[in-house]
């Protein structure tokens, strides 16, 4: 945030004479951005003498000389003091920045001093959540809070990504935050749904430990979001565009220097051309001009030069683009926003467009306080669900094509799979640009959040408040794949096995809801110097959701995609889920002299999830637990007098927390169930497969158990704040889906099967400013995380268990590591063992690597401002972990386009660090080559199947946001209409730093879609990701 | 006014605690609503599932032994299947159609599941047929595998890591649960258990008949296991007469039709030759006839069959088109097969079109032989022609001591099988006449060389090899390694080997299969206590050679 220390005064009129006598010095307060601010204080400095500025900010105050000063308070804002030189006068104040005293919005919505908190919260103000214009909320969290990594787990109009604080704490379970909005606990999904712009600050409750009253919801920490109210003020129109444009930032490394072709020369071992192959084994590019592909039914040549196009495969892909139109309109008592994206993919055809309304509302009447809010977003997308051939299909391509010559599939003959270069293409012989076409999805959802807040102020010392939220979200969906008959030509030409497409419709619905209420009350007291504050109540959650799908791959009229259109049976499937949570808890919280804070908490939670699987009967008891938390903080600075000595000292605070909470990591209605065979009924024979997978007859919550202590410093008036935690977490009795031996009859099971702890250190240091000079002022603010994790148990004496994906959890090591395949290696150097024959050979077991998520996250914000000119950058480093690549990385060392395919020329080589025994023993290999090489080598089990050749570091820097913005002096603006206006450019994922041993993709990417929490099992990703992309734009706000 | 906070404090708190603390009821909503679970479904409608998928695994998860004995081949346009033909295995083999570890389990599972379901209600006959189909699965896993878990298997969570029992043990204890089974049928009312009719998709609920099946399958075991230690032949003998309902008969197979349709295959049709889209299925688009049972298309390459004058060979293959590309149908004048096993495909000459198909489909000669009906057929377990077959081997081996000949049962069991492929017992006899002395059909044939065998127990093997064609080739398979027959051999004509792994080596089939990886990696301890497994050399317990 940025720190103003300047202010100015304005002469509204010249010529007064400085009198020796009184005088009355009359004007406004403001805030930044020239509002008026009620209630301020304004004192003649030194004195007792003060006046309240009234509702619209005015003022006017008898001073006693010519010299007297003005000292201006009000909360929430940095004290000012003004040297009048004139009888107008004008303050500008500054809202309060200080960090350690701000306040923060904690669980039930309840506000609290940061200072009085035993556990570790950060905030995120709106202008930093959207000084680069994010589509949403998460893009523009990422990289400014420690403790908090957010993957952006694919590219592509509807983006996706992971979110976890504190790492994971359930093996198999949701590892992600709960979402809050605006006291009312949200499903994570609408994070997809907010308008960032609405948004006037974010909370982040990083532990259990922060949000003991939302009991298993709040087990992986808070995101806690407050919406923009109306503020008392005059009313406020806002209007803004942005757009961004995203472009491919890089492809996986690729050689350049062989076009298409299969065979080796048996005399020379080189590649030879073949004019219909699609691999990328031929002879080296010489710029002739050479027929690709074969003639067409009536003689027709595609003739291209043999060189490589640089961009070839790039060109497939457009400049996507982001317009993002909002308007809000604020004012006393609410607050109302409209918002509209279009995205335009880089994929191209891929669309996805959202409109959001929200209203905000409040009123106080007397001791009565109700606000109201509601929000509604839809969102209409059209992609292709063809990623994987779309990617296969043009990152496999040859590298003399330049694939946009392909496009029109449609009506060109050699860009149309009957005339397509190769017939080799994956999949019923669909062109990059075919498969995208043909293979669609649109879709709608639909999503609606509303919530009604009561308070009732009873007495000084009580009041309660009563909070009703409801979301519903419905979405449809429809899939289609478009019929094609290669042509009589292709057939007979080509390749009389192309089978032909045929066409198919799968339509999808579905709704969920989510219910929460939640009453509680709150006393204050104080008795003598301590200050006594509980609260008791109670809430209530219910979650429903329901989906219909029905689809068909045999329709009767190949052009008309309708599921009416079938014939035979169509796929159906019903699938519904009904939850309830009931909970009472209950806080109290101890105040002495506001400088040491206690505060206990515990809850006693009713889960219907608990319920036996079997159906049979249970008691309260069987599905309620309890659970609880202590956490305190002491301020240093105020009770430790000589602190307050150290000059540049000047707030100190230590803070630790402890509380176990239970989860609940089972679905609702997930009882292991049959499913009716392979074509029943038959008539009237029904006929039910048993499940195959089995479960424990009664669960255990899992607990996590989490212990954090913290410190907080302030130096020289908080310009610098400096935060660190130091946490650990067990958690115990893990639900896995254990996988059992056929011989058991089932193939897994559901228990609580594991244990294991996590712990981490957060560091976030903040320099407001670090350097100011007149006007120039820089910020600086550091966030460091470093989190690991242990196994420490594991069922039935199991030593390691894989969940897929290649992600193990294994004893006595961190959740997870990955085991892959490599090759056989000298236990002694760990060096490849090749043979006589120079080849080394595949180890037929396992062989544990690195981590799989990142252990190290380093996140840094530079802000810069000058004038109205405020520039920011935000970096992030993450590091400690490995990713594997096989799918890809496999792909394109198959085909004979990536760049490992030709790192040695295509000749024999030495293997790299290898050793070869020589009659005795291992000694390092100098002199023998590989007996293969070229395809023969590269598109072998012995290159592609040890996995090992597509891990790497998945390390790397970004810089996630670049934004410059101007602000126009609101002098300019005057009696005008227009009260502000801020030009902005911006830029996100501008620049990339890789490992050089990462040669594929964004170590973000992850295969997800194997877990219905986004996948746990991370670090793999799969030909679905499409290329990372970087995105720039310009925005320009209007405010009225 | 203390007091008063104190009192106001406890009401305030009374009453949250109350609102907080529903019904249980409120909570009781934890059972599905959509999907079937053990609480909402009928247990009884597991079992035709249950039976079809039996069915499914007899027709379609063993082409691996298909081609291993000599009846189907790969098509020279695919690729090489590696591990079956070049017999380099892992333990996920087999993998395509099916892995019979895996789905024998899974269907022993299911008939668990049934029969203790049955017996908690008494539902004798339930629990009876379950039973049966129950020893029939490990029966079957016994003889692939050896070893397994029997006992301590099927058993869930309750045993995560089931114990490995001896193949002896298991074969003993089929026994006394087919006896127990036998004495539940006798007593059971079929009337009382609620939907057999239906259910019992084999037998619509016909005692009699499962009480054969059950004594059948006692005697494809003790056929197996008669030279193995550790039975006793003739007291599970005087058994089986004692019980008096002997075995299934002509007529009698152990087969369902549910309602097969195209939309609805038959299992083997849908393996191996259209879908229920009508598209070529993956399997059958490679699946050719084996040139060591058909020849390879010319009058002097002929296979064993048309050596023979055999009128099955064109029920269980059809001729091949021999211009296909063209477009013209123009059927050959015989059968082509592709010699099986050889490193690299065959390109030339043995390539689609140009070869037989196996009797399925094909465009001008549809639905021949196993599936006279196309996907409408009826999907066999247990044939007649087996049973028959089994009855003349043991009468020949003196394990059946009265009733008819075994060259009169071997003359059964051919008329049988002609039968069951849509041809005349009278055809059969002919056949029989035709081929005269010859100890492949002729029981009284004489050797047609030195060291060649005579007929009797030698004409029994071969003509099982030829009646069980496509049926039932795990049998064929236990046959060839219980016996040293090698079958047409004998007859005169001998096309060489039914698979070659290198051009010129001589053939050596596996003995077993790997267990699966699945038991290497969740059963550890157990299956490493088996030791190290060669398929060549670790013999099954019956397995005497």
């Amino acid at each position: 945030m940025r720190r103003f220390l300047t202010f100015f005064a304005v002469l509204m009129l010249s010529g007064m004479l400085a009198s020796a006598q009184s005088r009355v010095l009359s004007g406004q307060v403001r805030d930044i951005p020239g509002e008026p601010v009620k209630f301020a204080t304004v004192t003649e400095t030194g004195t007792r003498n003060a006046v309240q500025t009234d509702a619209t900010g005015n003022f006017s105050i008898k001073v006693s000389g010519p010299s007297s000063k003005l000292t201006v308070t009000a909360v929430g804002y940095d004290d000012q003091t003004i040297t009048p030189s004139g009888n107008v006068v004008i303050a500008n104040l500054v809202r309060n920045t200080q960090e350690m005293t701000a306040v923060v919005v904690t669980s039930l919505g309840q506000v609290r001093q940061k200072s009085s908190l035993g556990y570790s919260t950060a905030s995120v103000k709106s202008k930093e959540l959207t000084q680069a214009n994010p589509v949403n909320l998460q893009n523009g969290l990422t990289g400014k809070v420690s403790g908090l990594n957010i993957a952006t787990t694919n590219s592509g109009v509807i983006g996706t990504t992971r979110i976890t604080l504190r790492g994971i704490r359930s093996l198999t379970g949701n590892n992600q935050p709960m979402l809050v909005i605006d006291g009312v606990p949200t499903p994570l999904g609408f994070l997809n749904s907010l308008n960032p712009n609405d948004i006037a600050d974010v909370s982040l409750l990083k532990s259990a430990s922060a949000t003991v009253v939302y009991g298993p919801d709040g087990v992986n920490g808070a995101i806690i979001v407050t919406t923009k109210r109306g503020t008392v003020r005059k009313p406020m129109i806002t209007v803004s565009h942005t757009t961004q444009f995203e472009k491919i930032a890089y492809m996986p490394d690729f050689q350049s220097r062989w076009g298409s072709g299969y065979n080796q020369d048996p005399n020379t071992g080189l590649g030879t051309f073949e004019p219909i192959e699609q691999q990328s084994w031929g002879d080296q590019f010489d710029g002739s001009i050479r027929q690709m592909g074969q003639d067409g039914p009536n003689g027709e040549q595609l003739l291209l030069p043999y060189s490589y196009q640089a961009n070839g495969r790039k060109n497939f892909f457009q400049t996507g683009m982001t317009n993002q139109t909002d308007v809000s309109y604020s004012t006393g008592d609410f607050y109302i926003s409209a918002q509209n994206v279009a995205i335009k993919g880089t994929l191209p055809g891929d669309v996805n467009n959202r409109r959001t309304v929200a209203l905000n509302a409040q009123k106080e009447y007397n001791r009565f306080k109700a606000s109201f809010n509601v929000r509604f977003t839809n969102s209409k997308y059209d992609v292709t669900t063809a990623n994987a051939q779309v990617y296969y299909n043009v990152t496999g391509a040859p590298g003399q094509y330049d694939l946009s010559r392909f496009e029109n599939w449609r009506t060109d003959y050699f860009s149309s799979p009957n005339g397509y270069y190769t017939p080799y293409l994956v999949n019923f012989n669909r062109t990059p640009y075919m498969a995208k076409d043909i293979n669609r999805q649109k879709g709608k959802t639909n999503d609606i959040l509303g919530n009604v807040e009561l308070s009732y102020k009873a007495t000084n010392w009580l009041n309660f408040v009563y909070r009703v939220g409801g979301s519903a979200t419905n979405g449809s969906a429809k899939s289609t794949r478009e019929a094609f008959s290669p042509s009589a030509y292709h057939l007979t030409l080509r390749d009389a096995s192309a089978t032909t497409i045929a066409a198919s419709v799968a339509d999808a619905m579905s709704s969920s809801s989510r219910f929460s209420s939640e009453f509680f009350a709150n006393f204050n007291t104080k008795y003598k110097k301590l200050g006594i504050s509980a609260t008791l109540g109670q809430s209530f959650r219910e979650t429903n959701s329901n989906d219909v799908s029905a689809s068909s791959g045999n329709l009767g009229q190949s052009t008309f995609l309708s599921i009416q259109n079938r014939i035979g049976e169509p796929s159906v499937g019903v699938g519904t889920s009904k939850s309830r949570l009931s909970r009472v808890f209950g806080k109290v919280s101890l105040d002495y002299e506001g400088m040491a804070f206690l505060e206990g908490t515990g809850s006693y939670d009713k889960d219907s999830r608990n319920a036996p699987r079997n159906g049979s009967s249970f008691t309260n008891s069987d599905i309620s637990y309890f659970y609880s938390g202590v956490n305190a903080s002491v301020l240093l600075h105020k009770a430790i007098p000589s602190l307050s000595n150290i000059k540049f000292l000047n707030f100190a605070k230590v803070r630790a927390a402890i509380s176990s909470t239970g989860n609940v990591p089972l679905g609702a209605q997930q009882d292991p169930f049959f499913t009716v065979g392979t074509f029943f009924p038959y008539g009237s024979t029904l006929g039910y497969n048993i499940p195959t997978s089995t479960y424990q007859q009664k669960f255990k919550p899992e607990f996590v158990y989490n212990k954090e202590v913290g410190i907080e410093l302030g130096f020289m008036k908080n310009k610098i704040n400096f935060e660190a935690t130091y946490y650990t977490q067990d958690n115990t009795d893990q639900v896995l889906d254990l996988s059992l031996a056929n011989s058991t009859g089932f193939t897994s099971s559901k228990l609580n099967a594991a244990e294991f702890r996590n712990n981490g250190l957060e560091l976030d240091l903040k320099l407001t400013p670090i350097f100011k000079m007149g006007d120039l002022s820089i910020d600086l603010k550091m966030n460091y995380t470093h989190q690991t994790s242990k196994v420490t148990k594991l069922v039935d004496g199991l030593n390691q268990l894989g969940i897929g994906n290649y992600n193990w959890v294994i004893v006595g090591q961190p959740v997870y590591k990955f085991r892959l395949y490599d090759y056989v290696r000298d236990s002694a150097t760990g060096k490849v063992i090749v043979g006589a024959d120079g080849m080394p050979t595949v180890n037929s077991n396992l062989t544990t690597f690195g981590n799989t998520t990142p252990t190290d996250i380093f996140g840094l914000t530079l802000s810069a401002s000058y004038k109205g000119f405020t520039l920011t950058a935000v970096g992030e480093y993450r590091g400690g972990n490995q990713i594997v690549v096989d799918q890809l990385g496999q792909f394109l060392d198959d085909n004979g386009i990536s760049a490992r395919s030709g790192q040695y020329g295509r000749r024999a080589f030495v293997w790299p660090n290898s050793v070869v025994f020589d009659g005795t023993k291992y000694v390092e290999n100098t002199n023998v080559y590989t007996q293969s090489y070229n395809r023969e080598f590269w598109n072998s089990d012995l290159n592609t199947s040890a996995i090992t050749n597509y891990l790497c570091s998945g390390a790397f820097w970004k810089l996630r946001e670049l934004s410059l913005n101007y602000e126009f002096p609101t002098k300019l603006f005057k009696g005008n209409t227009v009260k502000g206006i801020t030009v902005g450019l911006t830029g996100r994922n501008l620049l990339t730093w890789l490992p050089k041993t990462n040669q594929w993709t964004d170590p973000e990417f992850s295969s997800n879609g194997n877990s219905a929490y986004t996948g746990n099992a991370q670090g793999r990703s799969t030909a679905y990701n499409l290329p990372p992309t970087r995105i720039f734009g310009a925005n320009v706000t209007f405010q009225f | 006014m203390k007091l008063i906070n104190i009192k106001k404090l406890a009401l305030v708190a009374t009453s949250i605690v109350v609102l907080g603390t529903g019904c249980k009821s409120d909570f009781d909503i934890n059972a599905s609503t959509e999907d079937l679970t053990a609480g909402s479904l009928n247990y009884r409608d597991v079992l035709p599932s249950a039976i079809a998928t039996s069915a499914k695994i007899v027709a379609s998860d063993w082409k691996f032994l298909q081609n291993w004995m000599g009846y189907w081949a790969r098509s020279g346009s695919y690729q090489n299947d590696q591990e079956e033909e070049s017999y380099n295995f892992t333990n996920t083999f087999p993998t395509a159609g099916g892995n019979p570890w895996n789905d024998l389990y899974y269907n022993a599972s299911s008939y668990n599941y049934v029969e203790n379901k049955a017996r908690e209600t008494g539902d004798a006959f339930y629990e009876a047929i379950c039973m049966i189909m129950k020893s029939h699965n490990f029966q079957m896993l016994t003889d692939v595998y050896g070893n397994i878990p029997y006992a301590e298997a099927l058993k869930g969570n309750d045993v995560r890591n089931p114990k490995y029992d001896k193949g002896v043990d298991i074969y003993n204890d089929i026994f006394r649960k087919l006896d127990a089974a036998i004495v539940l049928l006798k007593s059971a009312e079929a009337a009382n258990n609620e939907k057999i009719a239906t259910n019992d998709l084999v037998f619509k609920g016909n005692a009699g008949l499962w009480i054969k099946f059950a004594n059948t399958l006692k005697l494809r075991m003790l056929i197996h296991a008669f030279q193995a230690p550790g039975g006793d032949v003739a007291a599970e003998m005087a058994i089986i007469n004692a019980e008096g309902s002997g075995f299934l008969m002509a007529g009698e197979s152990a087969k369902i039709n549910p309602g097969y349709s195209a939309s609805k295959p038959n299992p083997f049709y849908r393996t191996f030759a259209l879908t229920e889209n009508q598209t070529l299925s993956g399997q059958g688009d490679f699946v050719k006839a084996n040139g060591y049972a058909v020849g390879f298309g010319t009058a002097q390459s002929p296979g064993y069959y048309r050596w023979n004058g055999d009128p099955r060979e064109g029920k269980l293959y059809i001729k091949p088109d021999v211009n296909p590309d063209a477009g013209v149908y123009q059927a050959a004048t015989y059968q082509k097969g592709i010699p099986y096993g050889a490193i690299s495909g065959f390109a030339t000459g043995f390539t689609g079109s140009d070869l037989s198909a196996i009797n399925a489909i094909n465009l001008t000669s549809p639905n021949t032989g196993l599936t006279p009906a196309g996907a409408a057929s009826d999907a066999w377990i247990l044939t007649s022609v087996e049973s028959l077959f089994l009855q003349a081997e043991a009468r020949e081996r003196g394990i059946i001591t009265t009733g008819s000949s075994a060259e009169q049962r071997l003359t059964d069991a051919i008329r049988e099988s002609f039968v069951f492929l849509g041809l005349t017992a009278t055809q059969a006899d002919t056949y029989i006449t035709n081929n005269a002395s010859y100890p492949d059909v002729d029981y009284n044939g004489v050797p047609q060389g030195p060291g060649l065998p005579a007929g009797g127990i030698f004409t029994i093997l071969s003509q099982k090899w030829f009646a069980l064609n496509g049926i039932a080739p795990y049998e064929v398979w236990s046959d060839y390694r219980r016996t040293d027959v090698v079958y047409g051999e004998g007859g005169g004509f001998d096309p060489g080997p039914s698979i070659s792994i290198l051009p010129g080596a001589e053939s050596q089939l596996p003995v077993r299969l790997y267990y699966p990886q699945s038991e290497y990696s969740f059963n550890e301890a157990n299956v490493q206590a088996q030791g190290t497994i060669n398929v060549f050399t670790n013999r099954v317990f019956w397995d005497m050679q």
